[in-house]
């Protein structure tokens, strides 16, 4: 059996790497956005203030794009070093939409990125405005085909198990390609990128407009982003909720485990808004419900139920029992390819295949599992609760805060008084970190709700990871930690530094930050 | 590759291009003292050994 130790060391070294990935992700997704409509202005009116807007913040895209290139490489070469059983099983379905990632989006998205920043006196106006939109269009595909392939894992469909080949197979491309849940993720997601590059660019902004700098620039740049990011706002939020609903209808588990509804309740269920978590007695001590609503968003319905733990673990209990039947027609078609009946019972029982290979965890032949075993293999196909609960709540609330933050700053912007009002400023400047806050608890509910399974319902974790030494796992382990923290200081060195230095870094003569730049500029 | 680059901006260059170069150097360090000699080859074989019980996978051919 594989070690429990190399299964948390492989899981923890993917989440590391994915989570450090996308800390830049979403202001790449985003700020191009913002680019896109500043160069429009500038194309549109001519004012050479939207020029230096564009340049200026493309000048932080960049050092953002430039640190985070290659961290996204590291994951795609760990399915290969870390996850070598998974990259088998399901590499027939999941390597299409990484390769057509790095074909059709990254190779267009890099070509451009090029283009942008040395094409400004090659280019007409409008020549490099198609150049700044065939990049955001480039950075939005490449987000596309990657939630393709994690909406696959998280609801795999348009593909069937081959016994023979031991893997999945895919047998619709389309179905994979309009999966709903990866279109749901997809909108979710590049609207949270959004959502970030806005607030990035209000929070500077802010700063400059509290320390009276460039005001016209920081003003015309704040408008921008106040108005990008309410819109944003309010869609991933609307989105979240459809992502919400597509869970509801595939992954019941997980939709259970983050409103910690251990009980079935009665149609339609409430949205338990606090509550206190009691993982060990399966229940909750105490919560702050909200009626209807959990049934509203997770079914669309006033009627449907929504399951809890309680019932989920019960019939996945069935499930897990019917997939021994089919591990075991499995193993019996495996050594002798045409038993008809091992082949029978096989197609009958292969859709709880995966349910049967939980108990690989406790023992070798899944024919000589106890009752206690089968116990444990119940108990795993329900992540913990409490981690759930509160990250999901966390991220919700941040989403809801910064939505009433876009409002005020729009409305500001309207009245033309922002500069009046240096509470909001100072609140747009402390609020920078909360969109990558939320953004990384949103990846961490929609991978550790999908625990016990890599792929759901079909794979579980510990049968997907590489049979590597530990030594190596924790050695590169280390070496990915160190590395990825200097790279994440010397990110931090250099947006500080060019976001201080303002549009005087553009040597313009335009800017009343010309001097000071100039002059920090020749001590960098 | 310097059209009307501030000096600040041409020392940002440099530095992102050093960045970018040490970070595949490191990579490539990590990859070869950590994952060169672990390599794991899976096929429809191997993953019955890993998700059956080992020995039960009998049959030789194309498809094993």
């Amino acid at each position: 059996m594989i070690s429990e130790q190399l299964v948390d060391l492989s899981r923890l070294q993917f989440a590391a790497t994915a989570m450090y990935h996308f800390l830049f992700v979403p202001l790449t997704v985003g700020m191009v956005w913002l680019l896109v409509i500043m160069e429009s202005v500038y194309v549109m009116t001519g004012n050479v203030v939207w020029k230096d807007m564009t340049r200026f913040w493309g000048k932080l895209f960049g050092i953002n794009f430039a640190l985070g290139v290659t961290t996204g490489i590291t994951l795609e070469f760990q399915f290969g070093t870390n996850w070598a059983y998974y990259s088998h099983y399901v590499g027939d379905i999941f390597g299409v939409p990484l390769a057509l990632e790095g074909l059709m989006a990254f190779f267009l998205e890099s070509t451009m990125i090029g283009l942008f920043f040395f094409g400004w006196d090659r280019l007409s106006r409008p020549q490099h405005l198609l150049v700044t939109v065939l990049m955001a269009v480039g950075t939005n595909l490449s987000a596309l085909w990657i939630l393709i392939a994690n909406g696959w894992m998280q609801n795999p469909v348009g593909a069937e198990f081959s016994y023979q080949t031991m893997r999945m197979e895919m047998t619709d491309f389309w179905a994979v390609l309009f999966n709903p849940d990866a279109q749901a993720k997809f909108v979710h997601t590049v609207s949270a990128g959004y959502v970030t590059g806005a607030m990035f660019v209000l929070s500077i902004s802010s700063w400059y407009l509290l320390k009276k700098r460039d005001v016209a620039f920081a003003k015309r740049s704040f408008r921008v982003a106040a108005a990008f990011g309410l819109a944003s706002a309010l869609s991933v939020i609307v989105l979240g909720d459809e992502s919400g609903y597509t869970v509801g209808e595939a992954q019941q588990t997980k939709l259970a485990a983050m409103e910690a509804m251990w009980e079935t309740k009665p149609a339609p269920a409430g949205l338990a808004l606090l509550a206190g978590i009691n993982e060990a007695e399966q229940k909750n001590d105490w919560e702050i419900e909200v009626p209807w609503v959990m049934g509203l968003i997770g079914t669309r319905s006033i009627t449907k139920e929504i399951p809890g733990i309680h019932d989920i673990k019960a019939k996945n209990r069935e499930r897990i029992v019917r997939g021994m039947v089919a591990v075991t027609a499995l193993e019996a078609l495996r050594a002798k390819r045409d038993d008809a009946v091992a082949k029978q019972v096989f197609e009958q029982h292969k859709a709880d295949l995966g349910f049967g290979l939980l108990l690989k965890k406790y023992v070798v032949d899944v024919r000589q599992a106890t009752p206690e075993m089968i116990d444990k293999a119940v108990n795993d196909t329900v992540p913990r609760v409490t981690p759930l609960f509160w990250g999901f709540r966390i991220m919700v609330g941040l989403g809801f805060a910064m939505l009433i933050l876009f409002g005020l700053a729009f409305y500001s912007t309207l009245k033309s008084n922002c500069m009046e009002k240096p509470w909001l400023l100072r609140a747009a400047l402390w609020m920078l970190p909360a969109p990558w806050v939320a953004c990384e608890l949103g990846w961490f509910v929609a991978e550790y709700g999908r625990q016990p399974w890599t792929i759901y319902g079909v794979l579980p974790t510990h049968l997907s990871v590489s049979t590597l030494s530990v030594n190596s796992l924790v050695g590169s382990l280390a070496g990915f930690i160190g590395f990825y923290t200097v790279l994440l200081v010397v990110e931090m060195f250099l947006m500080v530094k060019f976001a201080r230095l303002g549009p005087g870094s553009l040597g313009t003569g335009r800017y009343q930050s010309e001097g000071d730049a100039a002059l920090a500029a020749a001590h960098v | 590759m310097v059209f009307f680059m501030t000096p600040a901006d041409q020392r940002l260059v440099k530095r992102l291009a050093w960045v970018l170069v040490l970070k595949l150097v490191l990579l490539a360090g990590l990859w070869w003292a950590f994952v060169r000699d672990q390599r794991v080859t899976v096929d429809a074989a191997g993953m019955a050994a890993q998700a059956l019980v080992p020995g039960s996978d009998t049959v030789t051919g194309d498809n094993k």
